[in-house]
Order: structure tokens, then C-alpha cells, then sequence
């Protein structure tokens, strides 16, 4: 089942309750949170070791498996995908640009660029995934890293086209969201808009393809990564991630 | 370096199975059988994601010339690392009477449109065990070819290459644009494991038709029977050498 198909069927987020497709069920938090827990273990190797994070690793049976017995669909927030990765450490290492400002993470998966950015003192703090289990699980990585859950907005509609008059960002966020051809191009017109409004946008991203390229004169280099070995295995052909800011 | 390469995957009978012959001798049994991709194949890809990884290669494609399920085979190759798949839709029912020729054909025909410096094929498909798809597409092409590789090395602007010959290694120097084909021993393939299987799912795959290459599939040969091998005699034991020689009497063969 597609994604669309399941935000479609969802109940609406103030009943907090999660579908399990691979057992075609209804499942609350509580349930999602010891799936979660079952399935992943606490990691810090990554490019950002002070954050800790319930991952998938080549510790957890998961990682080996094609899904299909796992208890969790497609659980893109349950691993720290290497543009996230690259973005979170530039966040970190440079809190000047980040400290006082308002902060949206669009599609912020396991969370760790939204606990990034709290790390790196940013007054106000917006994660959005389109999957409303990633919330529970920014939730747990939250509590983690001892940081307040509810220092984090967390926002689950489609943000990526919506109107951005009234928004009060100062600084979006956008880490590997580029692995997607479809959800690329509508980011692209989207960011376009953003910084014409003049809000800053940084991007993390592997260069899985070569859509980025596209937006060659727009893009400055901030930093470039080299992955760790494990973060290697979980994405084949990439050796290393970059940080950009879209101007 | 920034070498685009054409890896072929080719969907076979997995290589577990017992392969069943027709009835009417027309070919062997494919329906309900399980299909993975073919393991010279498999080594394809594992050696085109290794030269992605050195950074001698920038982008890989993948084609798998059959039926729909095919695009499963490019999945796990896309999983393994490669870039973006190209499907070449030949309906099960034709894909019996589709030779190396026109394999050929098509895969010379894709290497020129998507600019392929290098195209990697396994030395052997384990179904038809043809030994041909890789030369054939040097010939169409008229490149240099590295038949049975079992190393690839970057040489000044070319590659090296070491084959696995009837006696030994031999060691040679290729021009780009090229084609090689696989060994057993060039490398040990990896797993697609979960996070890579996601991530493949949003990876392209085009499919197209012989037809739009303009590749005719009209067979150049005829299949005549296709046969079980004979079913092996049980063997004798013998207790010592004067016992066997004394078999081989009787037997007439010494
Ligand atoms: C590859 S993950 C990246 C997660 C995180 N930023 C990281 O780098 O680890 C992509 C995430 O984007 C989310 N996503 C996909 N489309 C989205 C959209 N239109 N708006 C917000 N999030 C989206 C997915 O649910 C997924 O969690």
C-alpha cells in the first residue's frame, strides 16, 4: 500500500492512533513505541555521535531482512540517512547560524536535524514528516538526548507547495529528501519560492542521482562528509554527503 | 575517472531449483519456478558499485531484457547500488525464442544512447549457458572486449584486465569504450539489505520495447528437442586395486 493511500485511511492525528501494514492493523502509540523499541537499538555512530538515536543497524535483525516480517512499514525514521547526517553536523558545528532563529525540518524522518537544532540553541523548532510515526519515534529520541518533546512542533501535513506567506520560518531544513524524483521536483519550485521570500534553506543530500546538479549556480558548498563504514553498507555507491545552501 | 556503465541482469531460474524439461520437448518448465537474477550478473553489479565506490564510475544502468517480473531483478540490482534500471519488456511467451544475437542488439543499441563507457555482462547466463551476449555486443559495437574477468583495475585512461584463461591469468590493457564480461572469482556480491531495498524502491526504471530500439526479435534459429541428460548408471565400489583391475578386465576396457 502506498504511502498516499495510508495518510488517506488514517484517523486524524488527535486520536494518536498507527497502521501497521504488514499486519493490516490499527495500532496506538504505545504499541508503535515497543515495535520501535524491538526492532531498533540505541546508536551513536554516525556523523553525530552527541545525538542518540533508535536506529535500524547491522545489530538489529531488521537491517538483514526485505521488510516484509518486520512490524514496521517502511521505516524511513528508523534509520539516519546521510543527508540528514551531513546536516545535523553542520548544524552543530556552526550553532551561529542557527542560534535564535526559527527552524523547519521538512521531512525530519528520526529527527535528529530538529534535536540538531535545539542542540544548537534555535528559539523555535518545526519537524514535519508526511509519516506520523516519525513523531513518535522524534518523540523517543527526544527523551534520549534529554530534550523536551514539546520544544519541537511536530507537523504532519504536506508542507512541501504550501502557501508561505503567513510562515514564520526563518531557516528550512531539507535532509536527503532528493532520493525521490517526484517529490524532488516539487521541492525544487517550492525552494525557489522560499528564498525569494528570504528564508534560508540548507540542504543535506548524498547526490544519489544527479538532479542536484540541475540546480548547479543556486547552490553554495558548505561542508562534505566522508560516511562512516556502516553508514556506507546502508547506502551502496555513496561514500560521502554534502551540505549546500540554496540561494 | 567518471566511467558510465551498462550492467546487464538477467532474470534466470534460480540456480537451486531442478530444472524440469517440457513435455514436448519445446524448452524447460519456467511457470511457478522461483527466478533470481544470474549469479555472473550479480558480480556485474557488485563490481560496477565497487568502481562507483573507488570513483572511477559516476553512474550505473541496469537492463534486464524478459517478462514484468524482471523489474524485480533491476530492484535488486538497484539495491546492490546501481543508479536507474531500463526494463526491455519481452512478453514470458516470446522470451524463449530471444537469442544472444538479439540481446546483443539491444544492449549495443542502449551503451550508445545512454553514452556507456563501459558494458558489463556475466560470461554466461547459468540458464542457456550461451557464452555469447558479451561478445556479440563488442562485435555490434566494434569495441575492444575482456572476456572472463577476474580483475579490473584502472590503467592511465583505459582499464586493466586480468582473465581467467585454460592455464592461468592473462593480463591486458583496454581502450575505452569496452566490453567485459565476468568470472566466478572477481568478487563476492553483497547483500541488499533493508535500508538499501527502500531506498531502490524510488530509484527510475524505463521500460521500453525491442521495437523502440529497432531491434527486430525474429529468431535466427530454430530449437529442435531439448532434452534431459541421461540419468547417470549407478556406480560399483571395489575393495582394493587388484579387485578393480580385475572389474576393468571383465569389462574389456584394459
Ligand atoms: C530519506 S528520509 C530523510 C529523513 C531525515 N531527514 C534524515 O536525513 O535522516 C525522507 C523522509 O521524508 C519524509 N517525506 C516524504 N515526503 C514528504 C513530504 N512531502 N513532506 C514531508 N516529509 C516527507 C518521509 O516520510 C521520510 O521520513
Amino acid at each position: 500500500m502506498t504511502s498516499k493511500v495510508r495518510q488517506a485511511i488514517l484517523p486524524i492525528s488527535r486520536f494518536k492512533r498507527y497502521f501497521t501494514p504488514s499486519h493490516n492493523s490499527i495500532i496506538c502509540t504505545k504499541t508503535l513505541k515497543t515495535y520501535i523499541e524491538a526492532e531498533t537499538e540505541v546508536s551513536n555512530v554516525h556523523l553525530t555521535p552527541e545525538i542518540s538515536l533508535h536506529l535500524v543497524t547491522p545489530n538489529t535483525p531488521t537491517w538483514y531482512s526485505d521488510g516484509k516480517d518486520s512490524k514496521l512499514f517502511e521505516p524511513f525514521y528508523a534509520f539516519y540517512w546521510p543527508g540528514g547526517q551531513g546536516l545535523s553536523r553542520f548544524i552543530l558545528d556552526n550553532s551561529d547560524l542557527i542560534k535564535n532563529k526559527n527552524v523547519l525540518d521538512i521531512g525530519s524522518g528520526c529527527g535528529a536535524s530538529s534535536i540538531a537544532s535545539i542542540m544548537s540553541k534555535a528559539s523555535f523548532v518545526t519537524a514535519n514528516d508526511i509519516n506520523r510515526e516519525a513523531m513518535v519515534i522524534l518523540d523517543m529520541n527526544c527523551k534520549l538526548n534529554f530534550i523536551d518533546s514539546d520544544a519541537i512542533k511536530k507537523v504532519t501535513s504536506n508542507l512541501i507547495n504550501a502557501h508561505t506567506e503567513y510562515f514564520p520560518y526563518d531557516i528550512v531544513l531539507i535532509g536527503d529528501m532528493f532520493y525521490d524524483e517526484s517529490i524532488a521536483k516539487e521541492l525544487i519550485g517550492w525552494m525557489d519560492k522560499l528564498s525569494k521570500e528570504g528564508k534560508e534553506i540548507y540542504l543535506g543530500d548524498p547526490q544519489r542521482n544527479d538532479i542536484l546538479s540541475s540546480l548547479d549556480g543556486r547552490l553554495s558548498i558548505k561542508a562534505t562528509y566522508n560516511l562512516p563504514e556502516n553508514v556506507r553498507k546502508e547506502n551502496n555507491g555513496l561514500m560521502t554527503t554534502k551540505v549546500w545552501k540554496f540561494e | 575517472m567518471a566511467l558510465r556503465i551498462l550492467v546487464g541482469c538477467k532474470r534466470v531460474i534460480d540456480y537451486a531449483v531442478k530444472v524440469r524439461v517440457k513435455p514436448d520437448k519445446s524448452g524447460v518448465v519456467t511457470e511457478g519456478v522461483k527466478h533470481s537474477m544470474n549469479p555472473f550478473d550479480e558480480i556485474g553489479i557488485e563490481e560496477a558499485v565497487r568502481m562507483k565506490e573507488k570513483k572511477l564510475a559516476s553512474e550505473i544502468i541496469v537492463v534486464s531484457c524478459g517478462p514484468q517480473q524482471c523489474q524485480e531483478t533491476i530492484r535488486t540490482a538497484l539495491a546492490m547500488g546501481a543508479d536507474k534500471g531500463i526494463h526491455i519488456d519481452i512478453p514470458a511467451a516470446d522470451l524463449s525464442k530471444v537469442e544472444p544475437y538479439h540481446i546483443s542488439k539491444i544492449f549495443a543499441k542502449l551503451a550508445t544512447e545512454n553514452k556507456a563507457d563501459v558494458v558489463i555482462v556475466g560470461k554466461q547466463a547459468i540458464d542457456g549457458d550461451n557464452n555469447q551476449t558479451g561478445q556479440m555486443i563488442a562485435a555490434n559495437l566494434d569495441w575492444p572486449q575482456a572476456t572472463f574477468a577476474s580483475k579490473i583495475e584502472k590503467d592511465g585512461d583505459g582499464l586493466k584486465v586480468t582473465r581467467e584463461i585454460d592455464g592461468g591469468l592473462e593480463t591486458i590493457n583496454l581502450k575505452l569504450p569496452t566490453v567485459i564480461t565476468t568470472d566466478l572469482r572477481l568478487n563476492e556480491p553483497r547483500y541488499a539489505t533493508l535500508p538499501n531495498i527502500m531506498k531502490a524502491k524510488k530509484k527510475p526504471i524505463e521500460k521500453k520495447t525491442a521495437a523502440d530500439l529497432g531491434v527486430d526479435l525474429t529468431p535466427k534459429q530454430q530449437v529442435i528437442s531439448v532434452e534431459d541428460p541421461p540419468v547417470r548408471e549407478a556406480g560399483q565400489k571395489v575393495e582394493d586395486v587388484s579387485q578393480l583391475i580385475e572389474k576393468l578386465k571383465g569389462a574389456g576396457v584394459v
